[in-house]
């Protein structure tokens, strides 16, 4: 495992073990994880679900329904209730399961809108680096945009990150009324410039090849301390986060978890992009990320 | 069909010098790579673009200009529209886009594709290789066409896969990239895909293979890339995608890009203006093979 991936998993363990309600249809990967992050102290998990009644031994089982639908209900009402401080959802993820979960402002921070980060070490620079967002706003405007800038903050924050740099991407670096990207990304930035993200830096538009490349960027007359330095790639639609996050796990042999934002408690999920291997490591981000609660 | 750069640069140097219509070249990266390939027998270049500026750039180098030829024009869109017309007329095998904005060039290269061959639209082909996998594969069309729409990416596909069948690939694999949403509704590209790939199997854009998934993640189903599974031709559903991902291959994955806009036969090398010198010669050799394998008429 990448060193940077090692030490989130090392971090991982609260002061006291979360109870953690798991819901979904039976993975074999997640339930494993699940077992090894209870051995590691890190989680009390309660079953949710009828795949949980194999496990009695193991966790306790408040719902045993066979039915998904039902035990994702009581689930996340035993998550409302405060009876557990965390949800694990085995999937599978549709509209349906995010309808549910936005239902209740226990769950959703207010004034926040959900939205997936994915962390991913560049072969390239070995650099610690978060996509968003890649799995739940299909084509965000600019408000949505503002607020997945936020809850990637919130994340590299909880990662270590002190002052994230955050990249508005688009196919160019100029604006371009044709393009509107390119008008959310030069309007974000101009948000930055206003500290309207507190004191994390917003540069766009930036085109992939001078966000990743500080030379490449001044070649282009950009002067900005974010190209070369990126902490957060914002993307202009889910089109080009997932297109990128694939060629990336595939092409680039890129070990990469993630984690849901946006939300009051840890909701643990994975994205279809992810190894199954990556549960524990999502784990892990879950606990970490939201670390205050 | 090529596995990777290094035969493409084996077969230019076999084929000998070309003539490449080189448009701004004063920068000093695009002026080294020009001199570079003519040192080696690669190019036999006519430089375009405001004479002083290119001078001076030589100079700069110490790159002397005897016997080159230097068009000078400083406006870029005659510029451009000049190095088109040289190809057109055959006076170049292809053009080297210099320290110019692309769109001079595209627009040039749009208007010699509507005359040359009306039911044809100008595309870029990016050719990557990745270090994972021993072979080349082109991303289409990161470049010109903003939003395609279904009839504009029948063309783009057309070209490409011409393209791909003149570089001896007979039977190239297809595969059109699209997201799938968490509601469960096709987006745009998918819907696309879908009618591509019936026209694919009527036989519309000659002899390929179109694969039904629109995604890495179903086509390999968590195991690792197989080289002859990958498609040889991945076509974006536009430009922002299209765009991010190329320079995510090289920037991120520490593969190699090169990117050519064709239309009607006419080849123009876009490097990125960010491309340094080594990225731009490599180019310059893939240019070279385009040249002799897609010789027009």
């Amino acid at each position: 495992m990448h060193a940077s991936f090692q030490r989130i998993i090392e971090s991982a363990r609260p002061k006291e073990r979360r109870r953690v309600v798991i819901s979904g249809k039976r993975n074999s990967a997640a339930l494993a994880a699940v077992l090894t992050a209870q051995d590691k102290g890190w989680i009390d998990p309660v079953g949710c679900n009828g795949a949980s009644l194999k496990l009695r031994d193991k966790m306790d089982v408040y719902c045993a329904d066979s039915d998904i639908w039902h035990a994702r209900e009581d689930a996340l009402r035993v998550l409302d209730e405060g009876e557990a401080e965390a949800l694990l959802d085995m999937g599978p993820l549709d509209e349906r399961f995010f309808s549910l979960l936005i239902k209740s402002d226990t769950r959703i921070k207010k004034n926040h809108l959900l939205s997936y980060v994915t962390v991913f070490t560049a072969p390239k620079n070995d650099r610690m680096t978060l996509f968003t967002d890649t799995l739940i706003n299909s084509a965000p405007g600019l408000k949505e945009k503002a607020k997945i800038i936020e809850n990637a903050i919130h994340v590299a924050k909880a990662l270590g990150i002190a002052r994230p740099n955050v990249a508005a991407l688009s196919a160019l670096e100029l604006v371009n009324p044709s393009i509107p990207s390119t008008l959310d990304a030069a309007i974000l930035s101009k948000m930055s410039e206003r500290r309207q993200f507190q004191d994390a830096i917003v540069e766009g538009p930036l085109g992939m090849d001078n966000a990743e490349s500080g030379l490449a960027a001044q070649h282009k007359g950009i002067r900005s301390p974010v190209p070369g330095n990126v902490d957060v790639y914002l993307f202009p639609d889910l089109e080009s986060a997932s297109l990128t996050t694939q060629f990336l796990a595939f092409l680039g042999r890129c070990r990469l978890g993630g984690v849901l934002a946006g939300t009051r408690v840890p909701i643990i999920i994975r994205s279809p992009l992810e190894p199954l291997d990556s549960w524990l490591l999502n784990i892990a981000l879950g606990l970490i990320v939201n670390k205050e609660i | 069909m090529y596995r990777n750069f290094d035969e493409i640069a084996d077969s230019a140097r076999i084929l000998g010098p070309r003539r490449a219509a080189v448009l701004f070249p004063d920068d000093p990266e695009v002026m080294e790579a020009t001199a570079e390939g003519m040192k080696e027998g690669l190019i036999s270049p006519v430089l375009v673009g405001e004479k002083k500026h290119i001078e001076a750039t030589a100079q700069n180098l110490h790159s002397p200009l005897e016997g080159v030829e230097v068009v000078d024009q400083s406006d870029p869109q005659k510029a451009a529209n000049l190095c088109i017309d040289m190809v057109m007329r055959g006076k170049a095998s292809f053009v080297v886009k210099g320290k110019i904005l692309t769109t001079y060039l595209y627009r040039a290269l749009i208007r010699a594709t509507r005359e040359l061959a009306p039911d044809q639209v100008p595309c870029t082909l990016c050719f990557h290789q990745a270090p994972s996998v021993n072979k080349i594969f082109v991303i289409t069309d990161p470049g010109v066409n903003i939003q395609p729409d279904l009839a504009t990416k029948e063309k783009i596909l057309a070209n490409a896969v011409q393209v791909f069948r003149a570089l001896g690939c007979n039977n190239p694999r297809v595969m059109a990239l699209g997201a799938a949403y968490l509601d469960g509704k096709p987006s745009i590209a998918a819907y696309h895909a879908k009618r591509l790939r019936s026209l694919a199997n009527e036989g519309r854009f000659g002899k390929c293979t179109m694969v039904a998934e629109t995604n890495l993640f179903d086509l390999f189903d968590g195991h690792y890339v197989q080289a002859d599974l990958l498609p040889d031709i991945f076509m974006v559903p536009n430009i922002e995608a299209g765009n991010i991902l190329v320079k995510s291959i090289d920037h991120l994955i520490g593969g190699i890009r090169q990117c050519v806009t064709v239309g009607a036969g006419l080849i123009t090398l876009t490097p990125s203006r960010s491309d340094g010198y080594e990225a731009r010669m490599g180019n310059l050799t893939l240019g070279i093979v385009l040249a002799e394998r897609c010789k027009r008429g």
